[in-house]
């Protein structure tokens, strides 16, 4: 009976760093997607829910889409980490790229108060993210190297 | 001693040069090009006074002594710029002669298209400074070019300067290669044109018992390069070969040395950037060490040199695609005319070995001759063949082994009397413990016994430091007699641990653009100014808007077409999480401090009642 490969310990560090980023962005698609629907549920509770008032309401109605937007794409970016995808990486540094630009935009108009929790975690994510230790987990294991390199 | 005259070691090893096809200038004797010039000297504010005509100038007169007081410089002037009709007529002919491929250089990918906007808008700006600064005039590349055909149909010969020196067991052979003209610029949209250029290469020997020489290291002057990065081992497979003579890629006008053929991204500093260069360069050496930070995107795996947008970026083109001067190539060298003993022109004429173009960046200015600087001072590959490249802290072959046991030799020495020490230092301090502990609780002791306990605390330092210097060197013996062993076994070491930052051509990923990119990078920054035009004549309310957008949207259409849009994410996402941060700052500044205080405060309780649990 063959018994399967022992995971060393630098491909179990690498796996617990995707598992805790993977569980951050999905904290936060839950939190973005929990914002979409509470701007969008405030705006109904005051107004009825009807295509004229959307548009009248247009720039409510975008920063609803655009959380809901950015909860889909935490989610996928989520599952890609866990999945272990090289890409992996630029998606979730552009979810946090995306999130931090319509935290700063709102913060140009109305500066609800929950922006400031939206920036606060992207920029722990940004901080995450380019640690040396978590770009290296998603680079491939063997990196072909010029062989002049010492 | 080696049975080798200077003249046949010179031979034996003289280098093979391959130069870029389109290249115009080769090494020349130096003596035709002199009886062409005029020699002149400037004095500070006035006009330049020629101090021998054209014709009359002679390597003789050359090393004449002048003493024109200080700011005088002397210059030697190769070109009188064409007049219209001249220009006209050889560029006519130039253009209907049929040409051989290796006279004909095509750019290929352009430099721009390899570097982003920052470093083209700052090209910009260099090229804007040609205006202002003295440079040589347009024309003159075609006169040299057009004077320096005639020479060579007058004297098809092609000739370097030999010179042998020997230090410390090294056998080091300097090999200069003069060229009437750098067309760098207006051949090769380079950085600058001068008259004259001056190249040199060392190959290092070394010399056993019996007189038998042996290649151990090469060194190439190259631009942005010095010591130790300007040196590769003779077996190291980056230096081309044949046989016994190194190749050399000289690049296209520039003549500066490569091993390898390619195209070569050269970066250029402006004095008056020079401040933004090092915030650049410190930034980016924060954001990898203090933050633990990677560079660039993940994708990143190879390191590389740092690339700053404060640099003017130029392509040095050594293609290795033209004329082959040397031994097996499609002309051979001429006998070398040996700068041993230095003759007088080189060590009496401290001037310009061309025009003085008054160029404050010094790039437009001709070289002065092999031995000086500039600036009249001696040039260091001169007066130290070693240590220009590095070399003068790596002992020749033969000498390793000897080298490493009389160190060994030192260190067992010294480590055999800093067991001395310790032993009686140590005896001193349990003595002057025994007499502390004598004198405590008796009253009239009080003020000796505070002295032995200062002498105690003294004492005890210096003990744990030879202590500690001890243990460094039993390891450094350990390690000393690894190495012989290594020596013992023919092992000569890593083959490039001494390079810090290598010469490396632009990679395949970056020559593959496409004709697109090539027109977008020559296109978007006029486009751009274009755009800024309009919106200020037909919406200024929304400029703010309109600029945020233009650059955005020129942005991601050049990151697009360089393959780069993942960097780019990154950089924005960046960008917006220090302005992020900065928000944050801003708004909650007594809250971060405060947490950041109670979060210390924790910190500090968490430790200290780890330590009380332990």
């Amino acid at each position: 009976m063959s018994s399967s490969p022992k995971p060393d310990s630098v491909t179990l560090a690498r796996r617990r760093t995707l598992v805790i980023l993977g569980l951050l962005l999905l904290l936060q698609a839950i939190g973005l997607f929990g914002l979409g629907s509470s701007y969008l549920f405030g705006f109904a509770l005051s107004a009825s829910l009807t295509p004229d008032s959307l548009i009248l309401n247009l720039p409510r109605t975008l920063f609803s889409g655009a959380f809901t937007l950015l909860a889909l794409l935490a989610l996928l970016t989520t599952i890609s980490v866990l999945r272990f995808r090289r890409l992996a990486w630029t998606s979730a540094m552009a979810v946090q790229g995306l999130c931090l630009l319509v935290a700063l935009t709102l913060y140009l108009r109305e500066r609800p108060a929950f922006i400031y929790f939206i920036m606060l975690h992207s920029l722990f994510m940004v901080y995450i993210l380019n640690l040396s230790d978590v770009q290296a987990a998603f680079r491939p294991k063997t990196p072909i190297l010029d062989p002049r390199d010492r | 001693m080696t049975p080798y005259t200077d003249e046949a070691l010179l031979r034996r090893f003289e280098p093979i040069l391959h130069y870029t096809a389109g290249e115009q200038f080769f090494p020349l004797e130096i003596e035709p090009y002199v009886r062409a010039c005029s020699l002149w000297v400037q004095l500070p504010e006035q006009d330049p006074i020629r101090l021998v005509p054209e014709g009359e100038l002679t390597l003789e007169k050359l090393a004449e002594e002048r003493a024109h007081g200080f700011g005088a410089v002397y210059f030697l002037r190769f070109i009188e710029p064409l007049n219209i009709a001249a220009v006209a007529a050889y560029a006519l002919r130039e253009g209907l002669t049929r040409k051989d491929p290796k006279d004909v250089f095509k750019a290929g990918p352009g430099r721009l298209a390899r570097v982003g906007y920052g470093s083209r808008f700052v090209d910009a700006l260099f090229s804007l400074t040609l205006l202002a600064r003295g440079r040589v005039p347009g024309d003159t590349a075609l006169a040299a070019a057009k004077t320096y055909r005639h020479m060579r149909a007058e004297k098809e010969e092609y000739c370097y300067y030999g010179r042998v020196a020997r230090r410390d067991g090294w056998i080091a052979l300097q090999y200069w290669f003069f060229y009437p003209f750098n067309n760098w610029r207006s051949g090769f949209v380079g950085v600058n044109d001068h008259e004259a250029d001056w190249e040199m290469i060392y190959v290092y020997l070394s010399e056993s018992a019996d007189g038998e020489v042996r290649p151990e290291w090469v060194a190439y002057a190259s631009h942005d390069f010095s010591g130790d990065d300007l040196r590769r081992r003779w077996d190291d497979p980056e230096l081309a070969k044949v046989g016994e003579h190194p190749i050399i890629f000289s690049g296209a006008g520039s003549h500066a040395s490569y091993y390898q053929p390619g195209e070569y991204l050269a970066e250029i500093e402006l004095p008056f950037l020079s401040p933004l260069v090092q915030l650049v360069d410190r930034l980016q050496d924060g954001w990898r060490k203090v933050l633990r930070q990677a560079r660039g995107d993940q994708s990143t795996a190879v390191s590389g040199p740092t690339f700053n947008i404060f640099r003017i970026p130029f392509v040095d083109y050594a293609r290795g695609d033209g004329l082959v001067i040397g031994p097996g190539g499609d002309k051979e060298w001429a006998e070398p005319r040996l700068l041993d003993p230095a003759p007088p022109w080189a060590m009496s004429y401290r001037g310009l070995w061309g025009l003085y173009a008054h160029d404050p960046i010094a790039g437009e200015n001709a070289p002065a001759g092999p031995v000086y600087n500039r600036n009249g001072t001696m040039r260091r590959s001169w007066y130290d063949p070693l240590g220009w490249a590095g070399l003068d802290k790596v002992p020749p072959p033969e000498q390793v082994l000897q080298r490493v046991l009389g160190q060994r030799a030192e260190v067992e020495a010294r480590r055999t009397g800093l067991s001395q020490s310790i032993a009686d230092k140590s005896r001193e301090l349990t003595g002057l413990e025994v007499e502390a502990q004598a004198m405590q609780g008796r009253p009239h002791f009080k003020k000796l016994h505070a002295a032995h306990e200062e002498k105690i605390g003294a004492l005890s330092k210096e003990l744990n430091q030879l202590r500690a210097q001890l243990t460094f060197d039993q390891a450094l013996l350990d390690a000393l007699d690894h190495h012989a062993g290594q020596l013992r076994a023919g092992e000569r070491g890593p083959l490039r641990a001494h390079i810090h930052r290598a010469h490396r051509p632009a990679q395949d990923t970056y020559m593959r653009l496409s004709r697109f990119a090539e027109l977008w990078a020559a296109l978007s920054i006029g486009l751009m100014m274009v755009g800024f035009v309009a919106l200020v004549v037909f919406a200024p309310h929304y400029l703010i808007y309109g600029l945020t957008a233009l650059v955005s949207v020129l942005i991601f259409v050049e990151a697009g077409f360089r393959r780069q849009l993942p960097q780019l994410v990154t950089s924005v996402t960046n960008a917006l999480a220090v302005v992020a941060a900065l928000v944050l700052l801003f708004e909650f500044f007594w809250e971060i401090v405060i947490v950041a205080v109670l979060v210390a405060g924790g910190y500090i309780m968490w430790e200290n009642l780890r330590e009380l649990r332990g």
